[in-house]
């Protein structure tokens, strides 16, 4: 006989693993701090891409510049300038990233914890089933 | 008249549930084509592109695959036209789009689409809509992709105005050229003042919508469009922008009337609609067709027969009748105020209901059963019904024996007159039109 509780219960999951599920099992395989350092590595990576991306765009700009004061730039001054800019940019990224990353986390897990407490219920009612069998 | 709109809504959300599998492709259709013909009729530069068919083509990939392949498409075929106008341009618009990916639109893909929209929207001035409409379903991080649609329409438009100058191909001229473009960015403030406008509003909208006092939706997006039009007028004043004033205003107030409308039309294109899945136990292979529930019935065309008097002074099914359409249109007209969809492969009779223990859907479950108690308590005297099991308690196991998706139809068809107990006065013939569930009976 059906057990429409139970069937229920079971599509309830079936539908939360087929569609909003998926990346939460994916998130699920780290832990919290794994997952937002994680991805802070991945926006740095993309971030000092596109930034030494802007300053090759940067020195085209300056080209006329910096060819006819080759010899007369401080480049040590520069080098920190470029390295200055670089870090104030990177830092809020990373904050960024690891602050939303973190909540973004949190959030799926809570979703994941209601699963999983799902599961349980439904464990529960196949205990239930094998006793009266 | 609000009446009105609000079944013009159910029958969208019913209209969008039945063809969801093709209405959605054909959105993203439609979208692709409006994108790709706009990128055509404003830099095609490369005739081969610009033929219908290949149009079409595009436009039916981008249907069938994520909407993030639109914008993806869109940004090499504006790429592949500016190649062949100038070579020298492609790869400064190439690095323009790397940054604007890995710096802006990469933390919140889903939101991407937003970056083609507004360059699509901005020639008749109907971008100001898009930060209100994100204000109100989206996060502020949606200030991204907004920024990133931004930059790529003004930008067109310089590397337009840089194209129409055609250099020789020798590195002075090539520099030239790309410092006119630098500077003509630099100059260009109407594109940071946008940039900063439509990240206000977004966070403006979103914040007051976030409040649940009385018509947020309302003041939130009235905020938008005041922030709006002031963001833009203050620039306009301090960095001498060049902003029709009359413009602004009227299109930021028609913007906030297309926001209105697509926040209340919203559900109509919520994802939330007829699922299909399987799965199995030890005995059984599940194939589930799990429908929404809908509360806004639409109206039914009964005749009230105005001079029928009960002169016998007794109950008869005849007056039940009568006082059950009654009840009806008024859980009907209560219902409208109720947005719920709740995925249930069986929504008529539970003695145990643990939905409200599933994420996601649990919310808007909690909502209809709270509501539903409320309508309850409010719609007869819960005393009658102690101890009373109903015929729908006593046929239990056999609920799902008719093979009845379980919608709401099904709930409102078990609910007949039939069952209105005996010594019941017109409020409890109300009750067989609600779908209560068992523990409201207890």
């Amino acid at each position: 006989m059906l057990n429409n509780r139970k069937v229920r219960i079971m599509t309830q999951l079936a539908i939360y693993e087929k569609k909003e599920g998926r990346p939460d099992f994916r998130l699920a395989k780290y832990y919290k701090m794994d997952y937002a350092r994680f991805n802070a590595l991945k926006t740095i990576l993309w971030v000092t891409f596109a930034y030494i991306l802007g300053l090759f765009l940067f020195a085209l700009y300056k080209l006329e510049y910096l060819l006819d004061n080759a010899m007369t730039i401080d480049y040590k001054a520069l080098g920190w300038k470029i390295l200055g800019i670089y870090i104030a940019i990177i830092s809020v990224y990373v904050v960024g990233a690891l602050v939303g990353y973190t909540i973004y986390y949190t959030i799926s897990r809570k979703k994941l914890g209601k699963y999983y407490k799902m599961l349980g219920i439904l464990k529960g009612m196949y205990k239930e089933e094998d006793e009266y069998k | 008249m609000i009446i009105k709109i609000l079944e013009i809504r159910t029958f969208l959300i019913k209209l969008y549930q039945k063809g969801r599998f093709i209405i959605n492709p054909l959105i993203r259709f439609l979208v692709a084509f409006l994108v790709f013909k706009g990128i055509n009729s404003n830099i095609g530069y490369d005739t081969r592109f610009t033929g219908t068919t290949i149009t079409l083509l595009l436009s039916v990939i981008c249907a069938v695959l994520p909407s993030g392949m639109t914008v993806f498409l869109a940004m090499v075929l504006s790429l592949v036209h500016v190649l062949k106008a100038s070579i020298f341009v492609a790869p400064l618009l190439l690095i323009l789009y790397i940054i604007l990916y890995a710096m802006l639109m990469r933390f919140s893909p889903k939101q991407a689409i937003v970056s083609v929209l507004i360059p699509l929207l901005a020639g008749k001035n109907l971008h100001y809509c898009v930060p209100l409409i994100l204000g109100c379903t989206a996060t502020p991080l949606s200030a991204l992709p907004c920024a990133c649609g931004l930059i790529i329409y003004y930008m067109l438009d310089i590397v337009k105005a840089a194209v129409a100058r055609q250099v020789q191909l020798n590195l002075d001229d090539m520099l030239q050229l790309y410092l006119d473009i630098v500077n003509a960015t630099l100059a260009n403030k109407q594109m940071f003042i946008a940039v900063v406008v439509f990240a206000l509003v977004v966070i403006v909208v979103y914040l007051i919508r976030q409040f649940s006092f009385e018509y947020a939706l309302v003041i939130s997006i009235g905020a938008g469009v005041i922030t709006n039009i002031l963001g833009f007028l203050v620039a306009d004043f301090k960095y001498s922008s060049t902003v029709k004033i009359g413009t602004l205003i009227l299109m930021s107030v028609v913007c906030g009337l297309i926001a209105y409308v697509a926040e209340f039309f919203k559900r109509v294109l919520d994802y939330t609609a007829i699922e299909r899945v399987q799965f199995e136990d030890d005995d059984y292979y599940y194939y589930v067709k799990a429908v929404p529930k809908i509360n806004l019935s639409m109206p039914r065309h009964n005749v009230q027969r105005m001079g029928d008097v009960d002169t016998d002074g007794e109950d008869d099914e005849d007056d039940y009748r009568d006082i059950s359409i009654v009840g009806n249109d008024d859980v009907r007209y209560e219902e409208y105020t109720e947005e719920d969809y709740n995925i249930d492969t069986d929504t008529s009779n539970d003695e145990n209901d643990d939905s409200d223990r599933f994420p996601g859907i649990s919310s808007q479950k909690d909502e209809t059963d709270r509501y539903s108690r409320r309508r309850g308590r409010y719609a007869f005297d819960e005393d009658k019904y102690i101890g009373r099991p109903s015929k729908k308690a006593s046929s239990d196991d056999d609920s799902d024996g008719d093979g009845g998706d379980g919608g709401p139809d099904e709930a409102s068809e078990s609910a007949g007159v039939d069952e209105i107990p005996a010594d019941g006065e017109a409020s409890d013939a109300e009750v067989k039109y609600v779908d209560f569930d068992e523990d409201d009976f207890k």
